[in-house]
């Protein structure tokens, strides 16, 4: 077996320490300032509502098939980050079914706030309430 | 979570890592206790690689639901771990034993536990803030996982699921590490890839002070702590559940290993770069930027040096350990046909006028400058620390400079990427310069640390 010594830790000479403190110094100061939060950009909305959001949906995911493809309807208005957020969520919580904005798709999740929702608008577009779940989300199905 | 669940979950955790410590060992005969610490967080770095690929591959394979899963993968596990071992126990004769040297100064080890421990609790506070991570966490990397984990075998509907800009083309190391172990806990817990996150933070903190400890010295290693932990941004982008963490780790793994080649020689030390390398590769399209920047920079290298034999033979080692990432990135890629707005952008004829707009370059470098001010305060004093004369012995210098030049290398490459983004540079700068230089910045930092005479 050979040996070999590990470099040593001698040699901090005085000429050094200095620096040795400034450098330690910077880190921890810049340590402490994150733990502070100071210096930090506002924070994010609540974080919570995701866990919220998947309660919201989670009705749907048993009706929504693995690799179906579903489309998704949302209050009408123009595009926000709240809006593109739950587009997005939707997806989170249905995969692996694909989520796709839009009505192009048979089946269409509708995620609603402002109840109620645009019916003559969707029955207009050909669908039909295949399930309701009481919290202003939808599943529509296309009339045949 | 039952008590069942708990005990297999704990052996997803440690059986990769077993394995990857049998790995560096073998691959890298050093014993010692100055040792135990990079073995550690190197096998586990490199046991975290395998375990994703294995899962990728089950699933590729059109592998069915988590009970075949667990029994054959926890069967290879353990074969594998004893086939090693009895390899181990013949080898270790052969081993070069690392004798502890004096210990650092015990106000810098107090103030790097300080400093460790600080590091912690940001990433458990701000964890705790938002336990889903953010935005691109669940939007992209966890969202990815959830199609492997409850996709069976059209888990590849995951690639046209996303909207372009979320690049569905994205390697999966974090989803299949995340997937492979929701799938052992038989829910889809945040705790999976929260710890996940938080395993791959005390990683790389423990692989950059374990190399440093050998290479360097107890004093360098100690100096990292605070360096690591003081890095504005780091313990949040871990918190975040993003990938750039993984990437970090894994680049920092490859180019410790190839310093650990330049102080000790062997083949084993480029095997595991090039697995580690390959696992950038495996972990974000930045890293097969790096992969392929380091093996020319080590051509370069071993170029200037007027060694172009040994170094093709070096490149072949590191090849030899990439083969597995690196093979699974390319499958990806050439399998699936996900677009990259990126990668696309080259065919626009427009992508010419963008990259010669002197005003791009400005707003780049000013991006860069300033984000860089951020990580650099304990940088700078560092280097100020080693302008005394780089009186440290030439193979660590040089290891140093290396690492330094591959992170150099690196950014060379973003400001090209975003020289040529088809969109809007001000928002993509924004969005992402921080993310990547912080991740690129322990990588950075060890070079910084192996280059400076701490004498």
């Amino acid at each position: 077996m050979q040996r070999m010594s590990s470099p040593p830790a001698s040699g901090v000479g005085p000429r050094r320490v200095l620096f040795l403190g400034a450098t330690v110094l910077a880190a921890l100061v810049s340590l402490a300032l994150q733990i502070t939060g100071a210096g930090q950009p506002p924070p994010p909305p609540p974080p919570t509502d995701i866990a919220a959001f998947e309660q919201r949906m989670a009705p749907l995911r048993a009706l929504v098939g693995a690799g179906e493809t579903v489309g998704y309807r949302t209050d009408p208005g123009p595009r926000n980050v709240r809006s593109v957020k739950e587009y997005m969520l939707t997806q989170y919580c249905l995969a692996p079914a694909r989520v796709l904005e839009g009505t192009a798709p048979d089946r269409v999740v509708g995620n609603f706030h402002d109840l109620p929702p645009p019916e003559e608008e969707i029955a207009r577009e050909g669908f039909t309430v295949e399930a309701d779940f009481g919290n202003g989300v939808f599943l529509y199905r296309r009339a045949r | 979570m039952t008590g069942a669940r708990f005990l297999l979950v704990l052996l997803a955790a440690l059986l990769p890592l077993v394995l990857g410590w049998q790995m560096v060992c073998l691959l890298f005969p050093l014993s010692g206790r100055a040792t135990r610490l990079l073995k550690c967080s190197l096998g586990g770095t490199i046991g975290l690689g395998l375990a994703s690929l294995s899962f990728w591959a089950w699933r590729s394979a059109g592998g069915s639901w988590p009970p075949p899963f667990l029994l054959a993968e926890t069967a290879l596990w353990i074969l594998a771990v004893l086939a090693s071992a009895m390899v181990l126990k013949k080898r270790h004769s052969q081993e070069t034993r690392i004798e502890p040297s004096r210990a650092a100064p015990r106000l810098l080890v107090w103030t790097s536990w300080m400093a460790l421990l600080g590091g912690v609790w940001l990433f458990v506070a701000r964890m705790a803030a938002e336990p889903h991570g953010r935005w691109d966490a669940w939007a992209m990397w966890n969202l990815k996982a959830r199609f492997l984990a409850r996709g069976e075998a059209g888990w590849d509907a995951l690639f046209a699921s996303s909207p372009g800009w979320s690049h569905p083309d994205y390697p999966l190391f974090l989803p299949a590490t995340v997937a492979r172990l929701w799938n052992y806990a038989g829910g889809e817990s945040w705790l999976g890839p929260a710890l996940t996150a938080g395993g791959m933070f005390l990683l790389l903190a423990g692989l950059l002070v374990g190399a440093l400890r050998v290479l360097k010295g107890p004093v360098a290693a100690a100096l990292a702590v605070p360096g690591l932990m003081g890095t504005w941004g780091l313990a949040d982008r871990a918190a975040w559940q993003y990938a750039d963490l993984p990437l970090a780790l894994f680049m920092t793994a490859s180019l410790a290993c190839l310093a650990l080649h330049h102080r000790f020689g062997g083949r084993g030390p480029l095997v595991l770069a090039g697995a580690a390398a390959g696992l950038a590769a495996w972990t974000k399209n930045e890293g097969l930027l790096f992969a392929a920047l380091l093996a020319f920079a080590w051509l370069a290298a071993g170029w200037f040096r007027k060694r172009p034999k040994e170094t093709a033979s070096e490149l072949l080692w590191m090849a030899a350990g990439a083969l597995l990432p690196l093979g699974a990135a390319a499958v990806l890629k050439i399998g699936v046909p996900a677009p990259n707005d990126l990668v696309a952008a080259w065919a626009d004829p427009a992508v010419w006028a963008r990259l010669a707009d002197p005003a791009r370059a400005g707003l780049i470098a000013r991006s860069f400058f300033l984000e860089g001010l951020k990580l650099v305060t304990p940088a700078a004093l560092l280097a100020a620390w080693g302008l005394g004369g780089l009186r440290t012995d030439p193979q660590t210098a040089r290891a140093g400079f290396f690492c330094l030049g591959v992170a150099g290398l690196c950014l060379a490459g973003y400001a090209v990427v975003y020289l040529a983004t088809p969109h809007d540079l001000a928002w993509h700068l924004s969005t992402s310069s921080s993310r990547l230089l912080t991740a690129l910045w322990p990588a950075g930092l060890l070079g910084l640390v192996l280059a400076v005479d701490m004498e």
